[in-house]
């Protein structure tokens, strides 16, 4: 009974790119209200301004992460298993995963076109 | 992997004399009177589909008068005080009291039959929800006959919501509307995330599930997280309501958009937990309409998979104009643009299967292709106020009107209708008329275009929403006499419907038609107890891939083609690939979940018009109700050994541990319980942020000693450890002492709470001075409620073990208890550190 | 005349647009042109969909079968939205952040919603007003907005897109206007019983005309030498007038209701309610709530005697 064990782990971990999203937008919003409710907007962080350094760094982690989680994904397909489910789900994690990095992009790229707090 | 043809069938014919007979006995409904006892999800689901059409053109009603007022400017037939209710009516009843809940219908009605199993795994946790919504539901909406009905908006902000502005029951009304979908909504989201998990026929894995349960798993996963966050919202509002606790009122620290955030956080991802299953259900009616299989099933499940998530960073697109900072606006703008995407690519897979199929002009697909014309226009104007500029002036204005309800209405009443159309031959036997439904079709997608499309027009031309009249001259006269026009024709359209459904709708529930010649397990020959054998699946659309299947299922050949206990029973499989793991003995009919419903929904309606002890009494009858059905109906213990469900396979009857879905209920419960736990959180974050450090707490507020929290922590996570203990107890069989350390538990979580309660009480803490005192007793009241729930447990597991009911194999019971405990342990110290350290221990 | 026929007068025929594709100055202008690209953009999008729709049925083998691959889902439902939302993205961003530019010395004005009217305050020039925004074309303008009840949004869409006004908070709105004319806005956020009967106007002039504007409000209220309009100050003594409205150079300076220093010169009644002329004030001020049910303003119809009331009204007319 290969899949008894198995539990749900697969499943969320298929949406393992779309967690990571979420964690970046969380941050990302967190970060820039609170730096503009406090008045931290004008701080800054070697040399620049914090909120783009901050939202750019977090971006770029989250980016490598989607890449990192994209690869195993990717290499994982060659195992097939009796019912294909894992095949399924690896290529549920690219896809979920591609979602991912395009919000991610966009809401990081943000920050290079607006000013934080108005 | 075999096919469900390739080998010998798991049980040989003939059947053995009497088996169908005990079944059909085992699955037989209650009659005349007694028919409300009845707890089989296909009677529920009907049942909760007829209510929610009820509500449906009720509220659709409500809109058609607010349609006549608007015909002509300055019209004085209807006066602001009925508009402001009619409106706010309209939006509660439709989104809380229409359209939850008959996505939950549909899913409660067809997953059970899609994924060939006898039942979900809790069918009296649905009867009860139902009855506590149609109860509820009807006496909400009664409110507007008497003048009674809430007149703030459906989103109820405050502080015109706050007592002082509102200081009717109307504001009560909506609060108790809402706190019926939340109790259904959350009943609704467990029993389908563990029926689809859980329930599936063997061999359907995930990569093998119908679409429409990718869509209810995203669904209900989606209610997990949304809900919460109204959850919380509408116990703030209450408690303000009720008690003066100033949470939105700026004047004593509180701020009206906590609320706007609580409420949108769940509102955003509420249109995609009506749109979702609907977008199943297309992508279910559209193969069988062309004849082809659904291209790119994958891409379709990941686009219902990222569409839930990403619905979850929108919510403040409601709130563009609120002043919030323009970066953050962009990273909501960003991501309504990235939610445009799955949905685009759902579009394109339609598309795509019309064009490899040959597609027939049935009713259903009529209505899929005036979806698809409807949807993809207000999914446009979608991206148009996704972006900011243009929202500040779209925004509140009939543009939005316009685009909601062409996202509502076509992403979500025109899949309905085709999936009436589709469906209607499962519990009826037969289709409805194909005549009047082509007539129904045709006066909807007309009306409906001519109703919402000139509102784009009047809105950008000034008129905002919620306006009961408007003066002549601004250029507006035209648009809206079209959209009354075209409302009264869309009336038309839903009439005729109905009497279709009139004429020629008749519930059996014996159905053995498959009338468009569909691919997938619902159209197997059902009976009361579902599909007669469980096939193993080895295919998407196992009936168009193996024509033998339905007669096979029929004459009991595959699995489990009797009742093995005697009893109703579902076959419980694993998650990933659904290998048969136990056969769940699951509640027949009774009365327990209706009085229980009554109970509920008579103490909430007590509550709202302030009978204190009237709605203690109803919350006794309810809770009791409860009970006794948790005693005689669950945790029955192993009174088989294994059983036989054909194919060699010998299941056990009673699992405990991960395997058992009780305890998996029991999970999903503690998410929901831990997300409405961040919100919270949330709520002591967000007011510290508005209120500045200076004054949040206020100058002059005095927390206890850090000594007295710290000794509650003790109390608590001791506790937590009694109940621990009780485990070694209860495997070595020690009854006697497992009752002692089950009460010491309990007794030191109640000690520990009460001393944090009497520490912050003592030292001069109140709720009522300022935001930062009512932050605290909120969190004060939540764990109260904790503390409530586990005297009920504790005392009802004491009874458990005295009466013999608990041993070392039959202990779902107390494993429950002990899951919720060490939550509510957590819970209760994660809860200390919020109240003692934040933020005072930020700058300690 | 009844107050029902009062209503029905055309009242916005006289009055300004309120239409958000008629701007008056810059910042409303670029939402415009945003707008007609999004509705042309979307307008063209959705007619292709559509067309793909129509050849999903009718098109040929070939052209089908390249519908119906994966390919084309990802083609028309990934990468093309992917670019063009990528492009869109990067155009209203900008926009937006132009939009919300500050300048170095702008004209501030403080509005405060009230259910259901607008107090104005030019608090550089000590001026008090009510329901009406008075603005120098070509001058930048702040509103700071906030409200001491309820939420109320402010909405002038020849000028800008809406702000909502929320207690405890202070919100700004920067635009300018940019040609001379009356515009209409009208409350945006549900704000209770009369939040239909919540509008105000917008009277952009130029510099000269601003500054006589501003001049008049600072000039007290003179006591009146026509008999018919002492009789109608005392009126307005004796019923209490002044416990809810201010009147500049006067011992009234209620804040429950709006200042009416130069009620007679105001475009409208109630804001936005009626026409500014005798017989609607009397009207207004003999029974509002006949007019704007749950109005806060009380109806003096029993209160006073006709010719007062006639005197009251002209007496408040002559305060241009």
């Amino acid at each position: 009974m290969s899949g008894r064990a198995a539990g749900l782990a697969p499943l969320i971990g298929a949406t393992a790119g779309l967690i990571v999203w979420a964690l970046h937008f969380g941050a990302i919003y967190l970060a820039n209200a609170i730096a503009c409710g406090r008045g931290l907007a004008g701080h800054r962080l070697f040399g620049q301004p914090i909120i783009p350094v901050l939202i750019l760094a977090a971006t770029a982690l989250a980016l490598l992460l989607l890449l990192g989680i994209g690869m195993r994904a990717r290499r994982r397909p060659r195992v097939r298993d009796g019912a294909g489910v894992r095949h399924f789900l690896a290529r549920l994690t690219l896809a979920t995963t591609l979602l991912a990095a395009l919000a991610v992009t966009w809401e990081g790229a943000a920050v290079l076109l607006v000013g934080p707090c108005g | 992997m075999s096919g469900p043809s390739a080998g010998p069938l798991p049980n040989p014919l003939p059947r053995p004399d009497g088996e169908l007979a005990a079944l059909e006995r085992a699955w037989e409904g209650p009659r005349g009177w007694r028919f409300p006892t009845e707890v089989n999800n296909a009677w529920i689901g009907v049942l909760y589909l007829g209510t929610a059409l009820l509500f449906f053109v009720l509220a659709g009603l409500l809109a058609l008068l607010m349609r006549v007022q608007l015909s002509v400017a300055g019209n004085d037939l209807i006066g602001h005080d009925l508009y402001n209710q009619l409106f706010t009516t309209h939006g509660t009843v439709m989104m809380f009291l229409f359209a939850v809940p008959a996505m939950e219908a549909m899913g409660v009605y067809l997953l059970p039959a899609m994924l060939a199993a006898r039942d979900l795994p809790f069918p009296r946790l649905s009867a009860f929800a139902y009855w506590a919504y149609a109860i509820g539901g009807l006496v909400f909406f009664s409110s507007i006959f008497y003048g009674a009905a809430p007149d703030g908006g459906w989103f109820m902000n405050p502080p015109l919501t706050s007592k002082q502005y509102s200081p009717g029951v109307n504001a009560d009304f909506w609060l108790l509307g809402i706190g019926f979908i939340e109790i259904s909504a959350i009943a609704g989201a467990i029993e389908i995330i563990i029926g689809i998990l859980r329930n599936r026929a063997p061999g359907m894995t995930l990569a093998r599930m119908p679409i429409f349960a990718w869509a209810m798993l995203v669904f209900a996963g989606m209610i997990v997280f949304a809900f919460p966050a109204v959850i919380w919202g509408t116990i703030l509002l209450e408690l303000e309501r009720a008690f003066d606790w100033p949470f939105f009122r700026a004047e004593r620290g509180g701020d009206p958009l906590l609320w706007q955030h609580l409420f949108w956080f769940f509102g955003h991802p509420e249109v995609y937990i009506i749109f979702l299953p609907a977008a199943g259900m297309v992508s279910m009616i559209l193969p069988t309409m062309v004849r082809a299989r659904l291209l790119g099933y994958g891409l379709v499940a990941m686009a219902l998979v990222g569409t839930g998530f990403l619905s979850f960073g929108l919510w403040v697109h409601h709130m563009y104009a609120t002043g919030i900072p323009p970066l953050s606006l962009s990273f909501f703008s960003a991501a309504s643009f990235a939610v445009a995407v799955p949905t685009g690519i759902q579009v394109f897979a339609w598309i795509g299967t019309i064009a490899l199929g040959r597609p027939r002009a049935e009713v259903p697909m009529l209505f899929i292709l005036g979806f698809l014309f409807i949807f993809v226009l207000g999914g446009l104007t979608g991206v148009m106020v996704a972006v900011v500029p243009f929202d500040w002036q779209a925004h509140d204005t009939h543009f939005i009107v316009a685009h909601l309800h062409y996202v509502l209405i076509g992403g979500m009443v025109f899949p309905l209708i085709a999936a009436l159309y589709y469906w209607a031959p499962l519990p009826a036997g037969r289709p409805l008329s194909k005549r009047l439904g082509t007539t129904a079709f045709w006066l909807l997608f007309l009306g409906i275009n001519l109703t919402f499309f000139p509102m784009h027009i009047s809105g950008l031309m000034g008129m905002p929403r919620r306006i009961y009249t408007y003066p002549a001259g601004m250029g507006l006269d035209l648009w809206n006499q079209l959209s009354t026009a075209g409302a009264v024709i869309a009336a038309a359209g839903i009439a005729v419907i109905v009497w279709d459904l009139i004429r020629n709708f008749r519930v059996t529930n014996h159905a053995g038609v498959n009338p468009d010649g569909a691919g997938t397990l619902e159209w197997l020959p059902q009976g009361s107890y579902a599909a007669r054998s469980i096939p193993r699946v080895s295919s998407l659309e196992p009936l168009w891939d193996d024509p033998a299947l339905p007669e096979q299922v029929r004459q009991g050949q595959h699995f489990l083609p009797g009742t093995a206990t005697g009893r109703r029973e579902t076959l419980v499989t694993s998650p990933l690939e659904a290998e048969p793991q136990y056969v769940a003995i699951i509640p027949g009919p009774g009365w327990a979940h209706v009085i229980a419903a009554i109970g509920t929904a008579g103490f909430f309606l007590s509550l709202t018009v302030e009978l204190v002890w009237l709605a203690a009494a109803f919350g006794a009858v309810a809770v009791a109700a409860m009970l006794h059905w948790l005693w005689t109906g669950t945790d029955l213990g192993p009174i088989r050994d294994q059983v036989d469900i054909g194919g060699g396979l010998r299941l056990p009857v009673y699992v405990t541990g991960r395997e058992a879905v009780g305890q998996w209920a029991m999970a999903v419960l503690l998410i929901v319980d831990g997300v409405i736990f961040a919100c919270l959180a949330f709520t002591h974050g967000y007011l510290w942020l508005v209120g500045g450090d200076a004054a949040w707490p206020p100058a002059g507020t005095a927390l206890p000693d850090p000594a007295a929290p710290a000794l509650a922590a003790v109390l608590v996570a001791a506790s937590g450890g009694a109940m621990r203990l009780a485990e070694p107890l209860l495997r070595r069989g020690h009854s006697g002492l497992m009752i002692l350390a089950v009460l010491a538990a309990l007794v030191l979580l109640l000690l520990g709470l009460g001393a944090d309660l009497l520490a912050l009480w003592r030292a001069g803490l109140r709720p009522t001075a300022h935001s930062f005192g009512a932050a605290i007793y909120a969190n004060q009241f939540w764990q109260g409620l904790h503390a409530a729930a586990a005297t009920v447990m504790t005392l009802y597991l004491v009874a458990r073990i005295g009466a013999g009911l608990i041993d070392p194999v039959r202990r779902l019971t107390f494993d429950n208890v002990r899951l919720f405990w060490s939550y509510t342990a957590v819970q209760a110290l994660a809860g200390m550190a919020l109240t003692h350290l934040f933020p005072r221990g930020l700058w300690a | 005349m009844r107050p029902a026929a009062l209503l029905a007068l055309p009242l916005a025929a006289c009055s300004g647009q309120q239409s958000a594709l008629a701007p008056m100055g810059p910042e409303a202008a670029g939402i415009a042109g945003l707008s007609w690209l999004l509705i042309i953009g979307g307008a063209a999008i959705f007619l292709l969909t559509m067309l793909l729709l129509l050849l999903a049925f009718r098109g040929g083998a070939r052209l089908r079968r390249r519908l119906g691959s994966r390919g084309a889902i990802l083609a028309g439902g990934a990468v093309l939205p992917t670019l063009l939302l990528s492009a869109l993205l990067i155009h209203t961003l900008g926009l937006a952040d132009a939009l919300g530019g500050r300048s170095a010395d702008p004209l501030r004005i403080e509005v405060t919603g009230r259910q259901f009217w607008w107090e104005v305050r030019y608090p550089d020039h000590d001026v008090v007003t009510a329901n009406e925004i008075h603005i120098p074309v070509g001058r930048p303008v702040e509103l700071l907005l906030t409200s001491t009840d309820v939420l109320h949004s402010l909405w002038i869409p020849a000028l800008h897109g809406k702000r909502d006004m929320i207690p405890g908070h202070l919100n700004r709105l920067r635009f300018t206007a940019d040609r001379p004319g009356v515009m209409r806005g009208q409350c945006a956020e549900f704000c209770g019983a009369q939040h239909t009967r919540m509008a105000l106007f917008a009277v952009a002039t130029t510099e000269a005309g601003f500054a006589t504007w501003i001049e008049r409000q600072r000039t007290a209220v003179p006591a009146p030498e026509d008999p018919l309009l002492a009789q109608g100050r005392r009126a307005f003594a004796s019923a209490g007038c002044g416990a809810c409205h201010a009147l500049r150079g006067t011992e009234w300076s209620g804040r429950n209701g709006p200042d009416l220093t130069r009620i007679g010169a105001r475009l409208s009644l109630a804001a936005g309610t009626l026409p500014n002329h005798r017989d609607a004030l009397r009207a207004w001020i003999a029974d509002p709530q006949a007019i704007k049910p749950a109005s806060a303003m009380p109806g003096f119809g029993a209160v006073l005697a006709p010719a007062d009331l006639q005197a009251l009204a002209a007496w408040l007319g002559s305060l241009r």
